[in-house]
């Protein structure tokens, strides 16, 4: 299978390498990857405990620079742009969700959701309506003032993709995002973001090593060593 | 979100604030405590010894060289003075004469200096003055010795002391005057070889109409420039000068120049101490939550939108030192002054009540020294937080 001209291609990784030095042993934990990755996919890069996944999602983020090859992100090639340019492609297009959640604790769930718009020269009632809307749309209107700690593994995860979906990025990455709950609310949390990507659009790259989760995924890709075993093209 | 942040850790907080009042109320207690001690020393200045302000012949403060020692004195003083009391402010002017010479009692001889005033006019001299036995001089042929003197002479209050000095046109007069009292001033220059007698007898001994200086009382020490000015013009600065008592004070000018060193180096090392004590809370704040650093990182926040934070949360920090500083420093100086503990002053040769006297200035300056230390130490901190790369940020286990 190819990509077609119809499909709108947002992510594009040509020869990407990621060393990591550790005194003067050199690590390759991502190893000459290329991939392409078109709009509205909910892609999955499968692997084990080590294999490169979060690696490649860094990459993928502009949380981390490669060695060598390039990455275009919505047209945007990110070995080009700055500290600064980078932060501003994070804050207008990227959403992402942790394994840990990463909620600030102290603010409220609620607050939680508005911080990425406070960023964007919105007004006030504009951004706390649609940070309602979106916590609602997650299933917490009950608990959305309350903080983080006050809150099950769960709703913080629900959280978390509500603040990933809250400016309507073009691409949600998500590390692990099931691998802190239960199977049961695991299960949720991927139909939550399965649900979304559906209903918005939106481009979702998560990685996980659960076989369960990876079925929910349209395209899996596989990585082992850093190296990219399958794209989720070839057949 | 940077005011909820510095609550996540309440001991440290605490233990930051302990340190930012302490700081703020001891800058207080420093400035106000000079306050008090440079308000005593001008007040016995100025009452004991210089008045607002001294006029004399133009070369009478130079010690340049004069063909008679008259022609430093003034001569026609009543006039003077008769003009100089009806501008606007000045509430007295009063002759001084000084002049050396011995003292004898039937057992002992010394040399002293004779301050010689008009009592009737220049009370404040004598109320500003410790007298510890008898009292004030108000007639002829009384005098008030000094401590030292005293202790010198023997003497007590109501014995007879023999004054030997040489007249103004060279002769050698005696005169013998009962000591009405034995004072001190409160400063050890004074104290150790001084007595003060009626100017009227002082013109006897010297046999001479001749005064040293004119002393001028104001009503308001606010208007020793305009009346300075006056008095300039009124008398013409060919023949005559015109002292302030700051001008005059120069132990009080040396006092107050050691305090405001002494104040500096103090609040400067104070600075440095908040500086350090306060970083090091600050570094661990920063490093515990390097975690939440990457998470702001990703979700797009610049570099200096991580240093503003930290910065932020110090500067709130201080702020809050400042709120809970101001109404423990009044009740600090409140039970200090309220102790009555005593101390001795520089040039003093008595004891006094230690006082703190808060200005607006020492609020103001211990504010800065707060803010300044709460913002300083946050710096290096803040900017080591926002350079850490966003994996190693996301990564860390804290």
């Amino acid at each position: 299978m190819r990509y077609n001209e119809h499909m709108e291609l947002i992510l594009e990784l040509k020869e990407v390498c990621k060393n990591y030095g550790v005194g003067e042993t050199v690590i390759c934990a991502v190893k000459n990857i290329s991939l392409e990755i078109t709009k509205g996919e909910f892609t999955a890069i499968a692997g084990t405990s080590g294999s490169g996944k979060t690696t490649l999602l860094n990459l993928i983020g502009g949380l981390d620079q490669p060695t060598s090859g390039s990455i275009k992100l919505n047209g945007k090639s990110l070995e080009l742009l700055t500290s600064r340019e980078l932060a501003d492609l994070r804050r207008k297009n990227l959403g992402f969700i942790f394994q840990t959640f990463n909620l600030l604790p102290v603010l409220s769930g609620l607050e939680n959701v508005e911080y990425p718009l406070l960023r964007l020269g919105l007004k006030s009632e504009e951004i706390k309506r649609r940070a309602k809307e979106a916590i609602c749309r997650v299933g917490l209107s009950a608990v959305m003032n309350h903080r983080p700690n006050q809150m099950s593994g769960g709703q913080r995860q629900r959280v978390a993709i509500a603040r990933a979906m809250i400016h309507q990025p073009k691409i949600i990455l998500a590390d692990e995002p099931t691998a802190n709950l239960d199977k049961k609310t695991a299960a949720d949390i991927i139909g939550l973001m399965c649900t979304l990507n559906k209903e918005s659009g939106v481009t979702f790259i998560f990685s996980t090593h659960d076989p369960m989760i990876m079925d929910s995924a349209s395209r899996i890709i596989k990585v082992s060593d850093g190296q990219l075993i399958s794209s989720g093209l070839d057949g | 979100m940077a005011f909820r942040n510095i609550f996540r850790h309440k001991w440290r907080l605490i233990l930051n604030l302990i340190l930012l009042v302490g700081a703020f109320i001891s800058i207080v207690g420093l400035k106000g405590f000079k306050n008090h001690v440079l308000d005593t020393i001008q007040e016995l200045v100025i009452d004991s010894q210089y008045g607002h302000l001294q006029i004399a012949k133009k070369n009478f403060w130079e010690n340049s060289a004069v063909e008679q020692v008259t022609d430093k004195m003034i001569g026609n003083s009543e006039e003077l003075m008769a003009r100089i009391a009806k501008i606007e402010g000045v509430q007295y002017v009063s002759p001084r004469l000084s002049f050396y010479g011995l003292v004898n009692t039937q057992e002992t001889s010394i040399s002293a200096r004779f301050v010689a005033i008009n009592p009737e006019i220049e009370r404040s001299v004598q109320k500003s003055i410790l007298i510890f036995d008898g009292k004030e001089f108000k007639n002829s042929k009384e005098t008030l010795v000094s401590t030292g003197m005293k202790s010198k002479l023997k003497v007590r209050s109501h014995d007879e002391i023999t004054i030997v000095s040489p007249t103004l046109i060279g002769g050698i007069n005696a005169m013998d005057l009962k000591v009405s009292g034995i004072f001190s001033s409160g400063f050890a220059e004074i104290d150790s070889g001084t007595a003060y007698l009626n100017i009227k007898d002082a013109h006897k001994i010297l046999d001479s109409e001749f005064v040293d200086l004119l002393v001028v009382r104001l009503d308001y020490e606010k208007d020793i420039p305009s009346v300075k000015e006056k008095i300039s013009s009124l008398l013409g600065l060919n023949d005559f000068q015109v002292k302030s008592w700051v001008e005059l004070a120069e132990l009080y000018n040396q006092v107050k120049t050691f305090y405001i060193f002494q104040n500096i180096f103090i609040e400067v090392i104070i600075l440095l101490l908040l500086i350090l004590s306060v970083a090091n809370t600050v570094t661990m704040n920063v490093f515990e939550r390097l975690s939440e650093i990457g998470t702001l990182r990703a979700l797009g926040d610049y570099e200096s939108d991580i240093r503003s934070l930290f910065i932020t949360e110090s500067f709130l920090m201080g702020i809050l030192s400042i709120v809970i500083a101001v109404p423990l420093s009044f009740i600090a100086i409140h039970i200090i002054s309220g102790i009555h503990f005593q101390v001795m002053l520089p040039l003093a040769s008595q004891a006094m009540d230690i006082k703190i006297i808060p200005s607006w200035d020492s609020y103001l300056e211990a504010s800065l020294v707060c803010l300044l230390s709460a913002v300083a130490s946050s710096l290096w901190p803040a900017h080591k937080g926002s350079k850490i790369s966003v994996v190693t940020a996301l990564a860390a286990k804290i």
